[in-house]
């Protein structure tokens, strides 16, 4: 496996891991994205925000190869995945980790042997060791005492943490989190939230997370983008974001005075499409990777 | 579309369900191939056939299904007794009963009800947990770890499926033999019930155990097919999932008839 260091000497700042450029999709009559570019640099984590319907989690599933594009194209690793066949896209998937909304777990599965699972279909460790490896991913995310229960039997936050610990079974080098904190109380959101700066940390790996919990975002983000109605309003280290939501009057432009409404709460009045100009490219879309805050 | 034809014309309406059905059967055919590519695959060297949840889906089908069809099946053959030992008393071959239920039971009964019976049983319950997986974003969740739903759910059902269909349809042909040899030993003389079996091992050949067989396997795949394919294409949450069930037992029932009839005519016309 490729170990990328986080530390900002070390990152390849040229070579974009995940590379999103010009992505329409559309269901039936409705476009779901309106031309998103994006780049994802390694060791970085990107914080993908926006309300609800935005396109966001459509993104996310467009970066893992679930869905496909109807113009524009994605890029992980530097391969095209619209290019790629069934056997070269499944090689790739070995390289990433997802943890989903709802965790995902299989319900017929024990949480050890849904950890397990990955690394049992991909690797010939001997069961010793998958098990050695279960229980190791298992402390990471506080879980072992969990590891002989069914899905079934835990919490909303227990299901998300065995997410996560299956998630990084394969050690991978990008993590994708979908609306990692949705559905859970305050203190579990700020759990997970610790969570995934620690993993980013001790594994250097690149992250994606797609989230709409402010808090969360800032705590977590290198960089930030924030999405409304399919498009990219504005992409950016998480300090710029910061400085637009703590000025006490809105930016002039619009788009900046729609995330300055977003990232406080408030209403958003006016939506693209309705009168408010989105610019054709976007601001920071490629301007080169974000700066892990060292910890 | 013809001039004059609306889109709600009769001819527009009989071509949407001509194409859907198309659509359908095409779909069902793919998933078959697929899995059958897959099993194969899973025999050869470097493949991996899933013998732990293949066995577990037998028992679970299987099992689930083997109390309605020891008591369905024997109710089946008490019926037939007594529905046909009547018209045949007046001619004087009620001894030829039992030469009836065997060939009837062990050529189409047994496979049909035992199909529709592992249709609600096991049909509905795959459904439902593959559907309830896709809502759950587990089936999701297993192509991003670069595993094949296909591989690893549909073939192991189909195959166990398969296996379950024909074990029950063996038990489906013991039953209602047993059913009709009860009523003929608790309703009728001994001129019925005491050559009861010699009649019947003299009657049935390997060819109507066979027959009943083939149908039970082929029963078994469409029924897995069909409920495979209506979980993994399930949209909306639960009401997804009710529809994918409903829609899987109609279909299979359906399939299920329409199959026996096929084979009924390729039996017939080739004297099997």
């Amino acid at each position: 496996m490729t170990f990328v260091d986080s530390s900002p000497d070390n990152i390849d700042s040229h070579k974009p891991l995940i590379r999103v450029v010009d992505l329409v999709t559309s269901f039936g009559d409705t476009t779901i994205l309106q031309g998103i570019t994006l780049d994802v640099f390694p060791g970085e984590t990107m914080v993908v925000m926006g309300g609800s319907g935005c396109g966001k989690t459509t993104l996310l599933r467009h970066m893992i190869g679930t869905l496909h594009p109807d113009e524009g194209h994605v890029e992980l690793f530097g391969k095209d995945l619209a290019g790629l066949s069934r056997a070269r896209l499944n090689a790739l998937r070995r390289r990433f980790g997802v943890l989903y909304q709802s965790g995902a777990l299989f319900s017929s599965m024990t949480v050890g042997q849904n950890v397990a699972l990955p690394l049992e279909e991909h690797t010939h460790l001997s069961r010793a060791a998958i098990e050695a490896k279960v229980v190791e991913k298992l402390a990471k995310v506080g879980m072992t005492d969990a590891i002989d229960l069914m899905p079934a039997e835990l919490s909303g936050g227990m299901r998300k943490r065995a997410g996560l610990a299956r998630a990084i079974a394969m050690d991978p080098e990008i993590l994708f989190y979908d609306e990692p904190s949705a559905g859970l109380d305050p203190v579990m959101a700020a759990q997970i939230t610790q969570m995934i700066r620690d993993l980013d940390r001790e594994l250097g790996v690149t992250s994606v997370v797609v989230t709409h919990d402010m808090t969360l975002a800032f705590r977590v983000a290198d960089r930030m983008a924030v999405m409304a109605s399919g498009r990219m309003l504005k992409i950016g280290p998480a300090s710029e974001f910061a400085a637009i939501r703590d000025s006490a009057v809105p930016p002039p432009d619009e788009a900046s005075a729609m995330i300055h409404h977003f990232l406080r709460g408030q209403p958003v009045t006016g939506s693209p499409g309705a009168g408010i100009h989105f610019p054709g490219t976007v601001p920071g879309a490629s301007t080169g990777p974000g700066r892990r805050t060292p910890s | 579309m013809p001039e004059g034809a609306t889109k709600s014309s009769p001819l527009h309406t009989i071509g949407r369900v001509v194409l859907g059905a198309v659509e359908y059967v095409g779909g069902l055919a793919l998933l078959g191939a697929r899995t059958l590519t897959m099993s194969f695959r899973g025999f050869l060297p470097g493949g991996h056939f899933r013998w732990g949840e293949t066995t577990r889906q037998v028992v679970r089908i299987g099992t689930k299904s083997l109390g309605i069809v020891v008591a369905g099946q024997l109710f089946i053959g008490v019926i037939l007794a007594l529905q046909i030992a009547p018209p045949l008393k007046p001619w004087g071959q009620v001894d030829k009963l039992a030469d009836i239920i065997g060939v009837g039971g062990f050529r189409m009964l047994g496979p049909i009800l035992a199909g529709i019976i592992l249709t609600g049983f096991a049909g509905a319950s795959i459904a439902a947990e593959i559907s309830t997986m896709v809502v759950g974003e587990e089936v999701e969740a297993l192509e991003t770890m670069a595993l094949d739903p296909v591989e690893f759910l549909v073939v192991p059902r189909v195959i166990a499926s398969f296996t379950a269909m024909i074990l029950l349809t063996m038990l489906s042909d013991v039953m209602i033999a047993a059913g009709g040899y009860l009523t003929s030993c608790l309703a009728m003389g001994p001129e019925v019930y005491l050559g009861y079996w010699r009649n019947m091992k003299n009657t049935l050949g390997w060819l109507d155990c066979l027959t009943g067989l083939i149908q039970g396997g082929v029963f078994g795949i469409l029924i897995s097919l069909i409920a495979c394919r209506e979980g993994l294409h399930v949209r909306g949450g639960a009401e997804g999932v009710g529809r994918a069930v409903t829609t899987t037992v109609v279909y299979s029932i359906a399939a299920i008839i329409f199959s026996a009839c096929i084979f009924t005519v390729i039996f017939y016309t080739f004297r099997w």
